[in-house]
């Protein structure tokens, strides 16, 4: 009873796997049916045509979204590798700096590199100091890190008191 | 009374509507035919023109009820050899894209509702279980090869194209049925 639906389903396969270049299909064998039966022809002619515009909107909104998405991965890796490296390099100095800071315009000098950094929290900005330093083979035991983050509070109190009388 | 040079020249004109009702008729299918076999519009349209050139010239030896069947059968052998000659030549391109489609020559109504069709297609394929999308993906719009998608999903050939005939079931059930 419902052999035919199902022939037909069959049949549009077939054209589909032709069309779609389908490796395991007889090609030449299919093209012989082809010219011996006009129904098939006019489906493959048919099966062209509708399976172009599944092609086109597979691709429309994949092709968008990929092409986005690569782009602003690429951007915010390229983004967040810059940033780091910068980050790395100034708190490197920065916290050398400090350690040997003795009056307010030192501190209000590395504070300024700070404001590269004011999204960054404490613990991300000890995190990439204690990174940094263990690359230096140096000061990477907790005693560092303490005093570390004693003076990345002092130079953002600092920071952020400065920007606080700017703008009062 | 007709004499027999217009009788003639009658004969021609209404052999020449004729064929010209056949072309307007026929001859967009048998382009979309015809590139099934070449893979190209420009080889496909040479074939189409050269099938109803013969067509005019054995018109009066093929019975009405057999030229639409003729044309078909025609195109199909002068899209072979076209195919035959290119093979000898250069290789084919197989794909499914940016070729100019017969969509090109239609008219702007035409256009709009293949558009609203493509609308009605981004939510079916949106629809689709994943590993269905992504063979599609990887078939239609990034053009790989059944055999390399089988290879890179690590799948077996049977699987990637039963994915694939299960999408198309279902993303042909939102195109029209005289499409189909």
């Amino acid at each position: 009873m419902n052999s035919k639906p199902a022939n037909n389903q069959n049949l549009q396969w077939d054209v589909d796997r032709y069309l779609l270049s389908d490796p395991s299909l007889d090609r030449d064998a299919f093209e012989q049916r082809m010219l011996e039966d006009l129904e098939l022809a006019e489906l493959v002619a048919a099966s062209v045509t509708n399976l172009q515009v599944i092609a086109s909107a597979v691709r429309q909104p994949e092709t968008v979204s990929a092409v986005s998405f690569s782009t602003t991965k690429s951007q915010q890796k390229t983004y967040w590798a810059m940033l780091v490296t910068a980050a790395a390099v100034l708190l490197t100095v920065s916290v050398w700096q400090l350690r040997s800071a003795t009056n307010d315009d030192q501190l209000s000098q590395i504070a300024d590199n700070w404001v590269a950094f004011e999204g960054l929290t404490t613990g991300e900005a000890l995190e990439l100091i204690a990174n940094e330093e263990q690359s230096l083979e140096n000061h990477a035991d907790a005693e560092s890190n303490e005093q570390a983050d004693w003076l990345v509070e002092a130079a953002r109190e600092f920071y952020l008191a400065k920007n606080e009388g700017a703008a009062g | 009374m007709n004499s027999p040079d217009r009788t003639g020249g009658s004969k021609a004109n209404l052999i020449s509507k004729e064929i010209s009702a056949l072309h307007d008729e026929c001859s967009e299918q048998l382009t979309r035919l015809a590139w099934a076999i070449v893979r190209d519009w420009g080889l496909a349209a040479d074939a189409v023109q050269e099938t109803f050139a013969l067509f005019a010239q054995k018109y009066d030896s093929i019975e009405a009820e057999h030229r639409r069947g003729w044309l078909f059968k025609t195109v199909q052998f002068q899209a072979l050899n076209q195919r035959r000659s290119q093979l000898r030549s250069s290789q084919l391109v197989d794909r499914l894209r940016e070729e100019p489609t017969p969509y090109s020559t239609r008219s702007p109504s035409a256009n709009q509702e293949q558009n609203e069709q493509i609308e009605q297609l981004h939510r079916a394929i949106d629809d689709l279980p994943l590993e269905q999308r992504q063979v599609v993906q990887m078939r239609l719009a990034e053009e790989r090869g059944f055999a390399e998608i089988a290879e890179q999903l690590n799948l077996p050939l049977g699987t990637v194209l039963s994915r694939m005939r299960l999408a198309l079931e279902k993303l042909r059930r939102n195109l029209p049925t005289d499409e189909l």
